[in-house]
């Protein structure tokens, strides 16, 4: 009793000063999962980490994280606001009109929001990648390693990024080997290892010899490896999770990014409205200068053979260096066979922005159709 | 052979010192996980206790507290009246979600009107599909003599699926998020900060206060809530009074599915504005209001302080979440050691815990 007296003792003495530490900037960031999910959510704290190792201690960060993309979010958001927070980084799809929100609220606050579209204030800035070029590196290697044509994919949410990836991959992988059908789940998750199981679990048993997955945990590709088929690992290297499966990881990387936006709310030149949009595949620019957020890692050799492996390669470099461009406008149709707008204007590939931003629709040879 | 009986001998001093009791144990055993757990202890558990007034915006800390408050106080009062009557509803989570649901298709029915005269139909609307969802319990219950336990919780699962449906199927925006959604309803319609500013201190508030006042009288000072209490201490003398035990089942139901269904339609009005799948729409209210019915006794008093209390530390610990990182679950953790430690001290204050041999079976107990 006495022990637990002098613990309320020193609780009163600390209250005149306990906010703690006083860094320059503090960041705070909003995952949807966990920071263990090994997909999505520990790459985005790996750039929170990377933050913190290239400013050191004149920049302290903070994270929430299994935060549902409802009002739960808005309140995570605005306790981030509350607590003094000056940068404030949302990394889920879903947290697009939560930060909006939170954002009108509070104006001197500044939001950065992932893979979002919707910038209502000067105070938000949105951030995505072009994951898709690596989509088409796997669609490259899918067209070729699968003997059954049938590839299973596991979708989240129906959403335009999602599309996006699901196009990019079926077109590709159709160019080398036409006589490919793409059966494509969706879980309505990003993050839930047991419906990703089933959902791997089905297709296979469906007949499909390759597992691609948008969701964010390792399940299918452990799935894969315990199944004897193959897979791609998502958002991070998911190489152990299936040694013999794992074909190649898209790896997304945050961390220039985030050191960037950091930067540049130290000196005072973040901006944000409008127009603050960006947008990095394998380069930066998309012309071949700089690391961009897109990266492929681990490339299972052994498994693809050194020719295939030469020529995903080859490819990969030909993305990165803007040689080469996820949606070329030659052939291209939707799937009810009509040409895309801007291709029947001319362009040669279609555009980020913005045609891909906001897709809904799937392009010729899939099946199925988009979930109403 | 263990035997519980009621004491006799039950005063006012008893009851308050078993929630004084209570309140130690509680206070006790938190402190104690919080420094076994937290990162900085101190600092953890001083803003948790005065996070209002750590830095930031000060309505803006009261209102989560307020806010959340109103939906246990509310919600628990309703369950409260139910526990009173022996009857177990369990499932106000459910109740509170088809209030939602109800209020948004009761909008949608209304023409989608941009008026604030929508407003009171809306309520009233998710009032009736709180009240609706609550009656298929109450009618298993009384016609064929189900197990209102199993019931009630399990229509929690088929409501959250239905969120589910309205949200992926017949009304999902036009537009679509992740994940799925209905429209947004017209701020004209939503119960938004009319005085304060502050968007969570919105009218929805000094609604669920009134509600909570008049039940909580219709409770203490009508022949409704001597009934309850009659049926409560005594059920058998309430046969002998002739009160009909399905009646009373109807009641109970009814008025508690009322009370969750008109808070979903606030929470919908006020907080949301939409209607969404489950994972994120529903917040567990209505399951801690059946701790804060527990936790107040079954009395609408002790119900709004418990209420108030949860509400609180669960600002609290989101605060200490966002500023601290610390884990917030120490509110879930907060919460059922009240829990437990009520419900233990009112065991052994309020009941007679002996040891008797085998014969003791065989005697009546009362």
């Amino acid at each position: 009793m006495k022990r637990v007296l002098s613990l309320f003792t020193a609780a009163a003495l600390s209250l005149g000063f306990a906010t703690g530490a006083s860094a320059e900037l503090k960041v705070g960031f909003i995952y949807v999962g966990p920071v263990e999910d090994l997909g999505w959510t520990f790459r985005h704290d790996e750039g929170r980490k990377a933050i913190e190792k290239h400013f050191g201690n004149k920049v302290s960060t903070t994270f929430i994280e299994n935060v549902p993309e409802g009002p739960a979010a808005v309140d995570a958001i605005t306790d981030l606001a509350e607590t003094g927070h000056d940068l404030i980084f949302t990394t889920s799809f879903g947290f697009m009109n939560p930060t909006n929100t939170v954002a009108a609220n509070y104006p001197k606050v500044k939001f950065e929001h992932a893979t979002g579209f919707t910038r209502n204030t000067d105070n938000i800035a949105t951030f995505s990648a072009r994951f898709y070029e690596g989509r088409v590196i796997q669609g490259l290697i899918a067209s070729k390693m699968t003997k059954t044509n049938k590839i299973g994919y596991i979708a989240s949410f129906p959403i335009p990024e999602v599309i996006r990836g699901i196009n990019a991959f079926t077109l590709e992988a159709r160019k080398h080997n036409p006589n490919i059908e793409v059966d494509i789940r969706w879980v309505f998750s990003w993050f839930d290892p047991a419906k990703e199981a089933e959902a791997a679990t089905a297709l296979i048993d469906a007949g499909a010899d390759i597992i691609v997955q948008h969701t964010d945990s390792p399940a299918p590709v452990q799935v894969a490896e315990s199944r004897g088929v193959y897979a791609f690992g998502q958002a991070s290297d998911m190489s152990r999770f299936g040694p013999n499966a794992h074909l190649v990881s898209i790896v997304d990387n945050w961390d220039s990014y985030y050191i960037d936006r950091v930067q540049a709310a130290l000196d005072g030149t973040w901006s944000g409205g409008a127009t603050a949009d960006t947008w990095w595949g394998l380069s930066k620019d998309g012309k071949g200068n700089g690391i961009g957020m897109v990266e492929m890692a681990s490339y299972n050799e052994k498994v693809l053979g050194s020719a295939l492996y030469a020529e995903a390669k080859a490819l990969e470099t030909a993305l990165f260096k803007g040689d080469r461009h996820a949606f070329p406008c030659a052939g291209l149709k939707k799937q009810d066979g009509s040409i895309p707008e801007e291709c029947a204007s001319g362009a040669p590939h279609l555009v980020d922005f913005p045609t891909l931003v906001t897709k809904d629709w799937y392009i010729e040879g899939i099946t199925q159709s988009i979930p109403k | 052979m263990i035997q519980i009986t009621r004491r006799a001998d039950v005063t006012a001093v008893h009851s308050l010192l078993s929630v004084a009791i209570a309140a130690v144990l509680t206070i006790v055993i938190s402190t104690g996980v919080l420094f076994l757990t937290a990162k900085a202890p101190v600092d953890a558990l001083s803003q948790l206790l005065t996070y209002p007034y750590q830095g930031g915006t000060i309505m803006v800390q009261w209102s989560k507290a307020l806010n959340m408050a109103a939906y246990l106080g509310v919600m628990g009062l309703g369950l409260s009246i139910c526990y009173r009557a022996n009857v177990w509803n369990i499932g106000a989570e459910g109740q509170f979600a088809m209030g939602g649901i109800g209020a948004f298709g009761t909008w949608l029915l209304l023409g989608s009107p941009t008026a604030a005269w929508a407003i009171p139909c809306l309520l009233i609307g998710g009032a009736l599909a709180g009240l609706l969802w609550a009656s298929i319990p109450a009618l298993l219950k009384t016609r064929a003599n189900t197990n209102e336990l199993l019931t009630s919780l399990m229509l929690v699962y088929v409501a959250a699926q239905t969120l589910f449906f309205v949200s992926n199927g017949p009304w999902q925006a036009p537009v679509r998020y992740s994940p799925p959604q209905t429209i947004v309803l017209p701020e004209t319609v939503q119960l938004n900060a009319m005085l304060t500013g502050v968007p969570t201190f919105h009218a929805g508030l000094p609604i669920a206060l009134g509600l909570f006042v008049v039940i909580a009288l219709l409770v203490l000072y009508t022949p409704f809530g001597y009934r309850l209490k009659v049926t409560e201490t005594t059920p058998r003398a309430a046969r002998f009074a002739g009160y009909s035990p399905a009646a009373t089942v109807w009641a109970v139901f009814l008025l508690s599915g009322a009370l969750s269904g008109v808070m979903g339609a606030i929470y919908l009005l006020g907080d949301i504005g939409y209607v969404t799948e489950e994972s994120n729409f529903l917040r567990g209210f209505g399951f801690s209001a059946i701790v804060v019915a527990f936790l107040g006794r079954l009395h609408p008093v002790g119900i709004l302080f418990a209420a108030l209390l949860l509400g609180y530390v669960a600002g609290g610990a989101s605060w200490i979440q966002a500023n601290l990182r610390e884990d917030d679950s120490i509110a879930g953790f907060i919460e059922v050691i009240a829990l437990m430690s009520t419900l233990a001290s009112a065991l052994f204050l309020q009941y007679r815990v002996t040891w008797r041999g085998i014969i003791a079976q065989t005697q009546e107990s009362p």
